[in-house]
C-alpha cells in the first residue's frame, strides 16, 4: 500500500501520544517549581535553626517566641543580615513551646521549631516531604511545623 | 527605459553541424520568425525535462511499521497518563497535603493539642491562673478550641475526620499521644 500521508488512525495515535505526554509534563513541571520553593523554605528554616542554636550555645536557653512573622529580637544578630520572616512564598514564625511533661522517654524542656504558612499548601507538603525523617507535622492545609529542637 | 533581460536560450550556442543562428534582419529568416523558433525550442526542452523527471521519480515508499510504532508509543503513554490522572501519584503531582492518611492526620492533631496544652500549663504555672483563651498566649490552631473546667483543669477540643478529639489536662499525656510522636518522624506514604 502506498502512503502519501497519515491515515486517520495514525493521526489519532499521534494526538493521543502528544496529549498524554503533555498531560504528564505540565503537572511535573509545576511540581518542579514547587520543589524549588520547598528547597528555599528549608534553606530559610536552616538559617533560623543555625541562629537558634548559636543563641542557645551563647545563652544556655532557647529564645522566646515573638509573635507571628516577628523576628525575635534576641535572634536578629544571629540571623543573616536583612533576613525577614515574611518571604515570597509565605511567612515564617519561630515557635518555642515550654514543656513540663515530655512526650518522649527523654526529658525535654522545650519544643522549638518553625511554623511555615504558605499560600499554596502543596509547597508546605513538598517541604515536609523533603525534610525526610526529621520531626514535622501539619495542622490545616497551609501550615507546616518543622521541629528542630527540644 | 531599460532593456528586457535576456532569455536563457539566448545563451545556448548552436549545435555543431547546424548552421549558425541567423541574427537580426540580415539573416535568412525575419527576427520575428527566429524568436518564435527559439520559444518553441524552450517549450520543448522544458517538456522533455519534466517528462524525464516524472519518469525517474520514485514512488513514495510504504511504511508498514509506522502504525505499529505509533501504537507502541501512544498506548503506553495513554495508559500512564490515565493512571496518573486517576491515582495522582506524588512523582507527577507532588505530595498532596489533602490526602494525608487519617491516622497520621489524627496524630498531628494530637501533637498540636499536646503543645497547646503545654503552653496553657506553662501559663498557669507562671501566672497562677488559667488563660482566658488560646489567643491570649499567641497559640491559635485551626479547628482547636479551649475551655477552662476549673481553677487548674482545662479542656482542649479539636476537630478530626473521625470526630472530635478531646484532651483534659488531668489525663495522662502519654496515653493521649499514643503513637503520635512516631508519625512526626516518619514519611507520609
Amino acid at each position: 500500500m502506498n502512503r502519501r500521508g497519515f491515515a486517520w488512525y495514525e493521526l489519532l495515535m499521534i494526538v493521543a501520544a502528544v496529549g498524554s505526554i503533555t498531560a504528564l509534563a505540565i503537572p511535573m513541571t509545576e511540581d518542579r517549581g514547587r520543589q524549588a520553593i520547598a528547597t528555599e523554605v528549608l534553606a530559610d528554616v536552616d538559617s533560623i535553626r543555625a541562629a537558634v542554636f548559636r543563641f542557645y550555645s551563647d545563652s544556655g536557653y532557647f529564645p522566646t517566641q515573638a509573635g507571628f512573622t516577628v523576628s525575635p529580637e534576641s535572634l536578629v544578630r544571629y540571623l543573616p543580615a536583612g533576613f525577614s520572616f515574611r518571604r515570597a512564598y509565605g511567612t515564617l514564625d519561630y515557635r518555642n513551646w515550654p514543656v513540663s511533661t515530655s512526650f518522649t522517654e527523654t526529658a525535654i524542656t522545650n519544643v522549638v521549631g518553625i511554623s511555615v504558612l504558605t499560600a499554596d499548601p502543596k509547597i508546605g507538603a513538598a517541604a515536609m516531604a523533603r525534610y525526610g525523617d526529621n520531626p514535622k507535622f501539619t495542622v490545616g492545609a497551609n501550615r507546616v511545623f518543622i521541629i528542630f529542637g527540644g | 527605459m531599460t532593456n528586457p533581460p535576456n532569455r536563457p536560450t539566448s545563451q545556448i550556442p548552436a549545435k555543431p553541424g547546424k548552421p549558425a543562428r541567423p541574427s537580426g534582419a540580415h539573416g535568412a529568416f525575419g527576427a520575428e520568425e527566429v524568436e518564435k523558433q527559439l520559444a518553441i525550442r524552450d517549450v520543448m526542452a522544458y517538456a522533455v525535462r519534466i517528462t524525464r523527471a516524472v519518469q525517474l521519480a520514485k514512488q513514495m515508499e510504504s511504511y508498514r511499521s509506522r502504525p505499529m510504532l505509533l501504537a507502541l508509543i501512544a498506548i503506553p503513554a495513554l495508559i500512564v497518563a490515565l493512571y496518573a490522572w486517576v491515582a495522582r501519584p506524588a512523582w507527577v503531582f507532588g505530595p498532596d497535603p489533602v490526602r494525608v492518611e487519617p491516622a497520621r492526620k489524627q496524630a498531628y492533631t494530637r501533637f498540636a493539642m499536646y503543645l497547646a496544652a503545654q503552653r496553657v500549663e506553662s501559663y498557669r504555672v507562671s501566672r497562677g491562673v488559667l488563660p482566658g483563651s488560646l489567643a491570649e498566649m499567641d497559640e491559635e490552631w485551626a479547628g482547636m478550641s479551649y475551655r477552662p473546667l476549673g481553677a487548674t483543669v482545662f479542656e482542649l477540643t479539636a476537630r478530626a475526620d473521625s470526630g472530635d478529639i478531646v484532651f483534659q489536662s488531668d489525663q495522662s499525656v502519654r496515653e493521649f499521644l499514643g503513637q503520635s510522636a512516631v508519625y512526626l518522624r516518619s514519611r507520609d506514604q
